[in-house]
């Protein structure tokens, strides 16, 4: 077993923190909402997903430097991207990917928990909010405000997924 | 009575009210922030930390097995 390194750990405790800088501003914006204020937290937002991005693909990068590297044609190794491999639409997009492919033959183990760990199985939507999000983040991040309904309120407990889509407003 | 880890917290307005992760608003009622992502529409702070608690679990099972 490998101890999580430290600039994985940096990333990690960098993304709690910019969630609190999220929320801060959420409250600036709600005291003197303004178009500056939103854009701010989209910047923010856009902290927040690409640190909690980079712990995912710091990983794999350890995953190639370990189980990969020097055990592959040089050909096979050049192709290997050193991003967290995902997909949001189906498994078999998913195993199509070259690192997947020699993860799945090499640490079965490991293919098993990205596999189950998918954009496409439902528990992890979020995951692929997560990455499509942090590539958004290149252009820019859009965010409304919605006020609530008393009678929707209790949903918010209820079923964390009424948070998404717009079942909530 | 009171009891334990259950004293009510006064705030003024506007706050943020981490069980039900929405703000509470003196004018607006309770008040949501929705990011844009395609044709959905994601409630930002609900969103931000199931990823960031789902991300450590991620890592920390990774690493068990690397």
């Amino acid at each position: 077993m490998k101890t999580v390194s430290t600039s994985v750990q940096a990333k990690l405790e960098e993304g709690r923190e910019n969630i609190e800088r999220v929320i801060v501003t959420c409250v600036e914006h709600l005291q003197l909402p303004s178009a500056h204020n939103l854009q701010k937290i989209g910047a923010r937002l856009g902290n927040v997903v690409n640190n909690l991005c980079s712990p995912l693909n710091y990983s794999i990068r350890e995953l190639i430097e370990a189980e990969l590297r020097g055990k592959l044609p040089p050909r096979d190794y050049k192709r290997l991207k050193g991003d967290f491999p995902y997909s949001r639409t189906s498994k078999a997009d998913f195993d199509h990917l070259p690192l997947v492919q020699h993860t799945a033959i090499r640490r079965p183990d490991i293919y098993q928990l990205l596999e189950s760990v998918q954009p496409y199985h439902t528990d992890y939507k979020w995951l692929g909010y997560l990455m499509g999000l942090s590539n958004q983040d290149k252009h820019e991040l859009t965010i409304e405000v919605a006020d609530i309904n008393p009678n929707d309120f209790a949903l918010l407990n209820k079923f964390s997924a009424s948070i998404f889509g717009n079942r909530v407003i | 009575m009171s009891y334990e880890g259950s004293e009510p917290t006064i705030a003024s307005t506007p706050c943020f009210v981490r069980p039900y992760q929405a703000f509470a608003t003196e004018n607006r009622g309770w008040v949501l922030f929705l990011v844009n992502f395609e044709d959905e529409r994601i409630g930002l702070v609900k969103f931000m930390e199931l990823a960031n608690a789902g991300i450590q679990k991620i890592v920390s099972d990774f690493y068990q097995l690397l």
